[in-house]
């Protein structure tokens, strides 16, 4: 093998690892998110995973403190957040089952949070668009404190409330 | 925001953080289904309880294999590594998708090749340029390639997707003409 093909052949490896793969993932999966973007936009949301029975969105709002965190703690949460769809059992460094109440009216919902370094994402869970599924509402990056922040804790339960009032009566 | 997700469940940050969870979260199952504490896993494995704390931890400095293995062995349980071996599998995908742009566009990019098996990837003996092999390059052979996909239903919607796609990479028509000069 000549040394002007060998790094031809060279060359299309590297395209045909991150090109190739560049073009497929986008030509086979992107329907399908896109489809589930769709589903999700009426509620200000975006699908973050989906399993069979169970799947994670995230409020608008609260996606955009999720972009600024840090990439490893983001990649630790989108991974419990998997486990989570999977209904694998977390463990309380992962995911606290009771962040306290989010009560008003007739509505009455259980904050929950996935964990990681101090921070917390929270979120509730609810049956929506035929799945169980946790709407993530609020971030909190833990920048000040290792402890929960009782500010955006309160936030995250009147966004909770406000969710609930907006959308409440849909798929229950 | 799928770009976003895309490139981190991509990275070597992604890969390294969601073992370390899965480890820690059949640990946990495991050691549930046992009905153990961490206290009583501490001392089965004859550490201290800090120890299996710090394993269950965000940064778990100390999980190592040895330490994982003898954890689920205190709980009675075996470890066992699999492979998904997704590269492999989508290899051979990826050659029939190559074959077939490669054949779709034989005219336009690539000209002479033959495939080899010995580099998995198409041996290129035309004189090529290397900014002629660029993604939307393949795309468009992929857009063009009648047969480069199962679901024959989809493919026009399939190939608006890699129209879409190429006006959203600012492909140009000046892109083909340069791959066309030196096919």
């Amino acid at each position: 093998m000549g040394s002007e093909t060998a790094s031809a052949g060279i060359y299309v490896t590297i395209l045909h690892t991150k090109g190739l793969q560049c073009v497929k993932s986008f030509l086979n999966s992107s329907s399908r998110m896109d489809d589930e973007e769709k589903d999700f936009r009426q509620f200000e949301c975006r699908p973050i995973c989906a399993e069979a029975l169970a799947r994670v969105i995230m409020r608008d709002e609260a996606f955009k403190a999720f972009v600024d965190l840090e990439e490893r703690p983001r990649a630790r949460l989108v991974r419990v957040m998997q486990l989570w769809s999977k209904g694998m059992a977390l463990t309380p460094e992962q995911f606290n089952g009771n962040e306290g109440r989010c009560q008003r009216g007739s509505i009455n919902r259980l904050l929950q949070a996935f964990k990681t370094h101090g921070i917390r994402i929270y979120g509730f869970t609810r049956r929506l668009v035929g799945k169980k599924t946790f709407v993530i509402v609020d971030v909190d990056p833990a920048k000040k404190q290792k402890r929960a922040d009782q500010g955006i804790l309160n936030r995250a339960k009147d966004r909770v409330i406000y969710f609930e009032a907006k959308y409440g009566g849909q798929d229950e | 925001m799928n770009n976003d997700l895309g490139e981190l469940l991509s990275s070597s940050t992604f890969a390294e953080e969601a073992l370390v969870v899965d480890v820690q979260s059949a640990l946990h199952q495991a050691m549930e289904n046992a009905g153990l504490s961490r206290a009583d896993l501490a001392r089965r494995m004859n550490v201290s309880k800090a120890r299996v704390t710090q394993m269950f931890s965000d940064d778990c400095p100390n999980l190592t294999l040895r330490l994982v293995a003898r954890a689920f062995h205190a709980v009675g349980e075996q470890i066992e590594i699999s492979c998904r071996c997704t590269r492999n599998h989508e290899k051979q995908a990826d050659h029939e998708l190559v074959k077939q742009a490669v054949r779709a566009s034989e005219n336009v990019v690539f000209g002479d090749w033959e495939w080899t098996w010995e580099t998995e990837a198409p041996l290129l003996t035309g004189e090529i340029r290397q900014e002629a092999l660029e993604p939307q390059i393949i795309g468009r052979a992929l857009q063009s390639a009648e047969v480069a996909w199962p679901e024959r239903k989809s493919q026009r919607e399939r190939r608006q997707r890699a129209e879409d796609w190429l006006v959203a990479t600012r492909s140009s028509e000046s892109d083909l003409m340069l791959a066309q000069a030196h096919g």
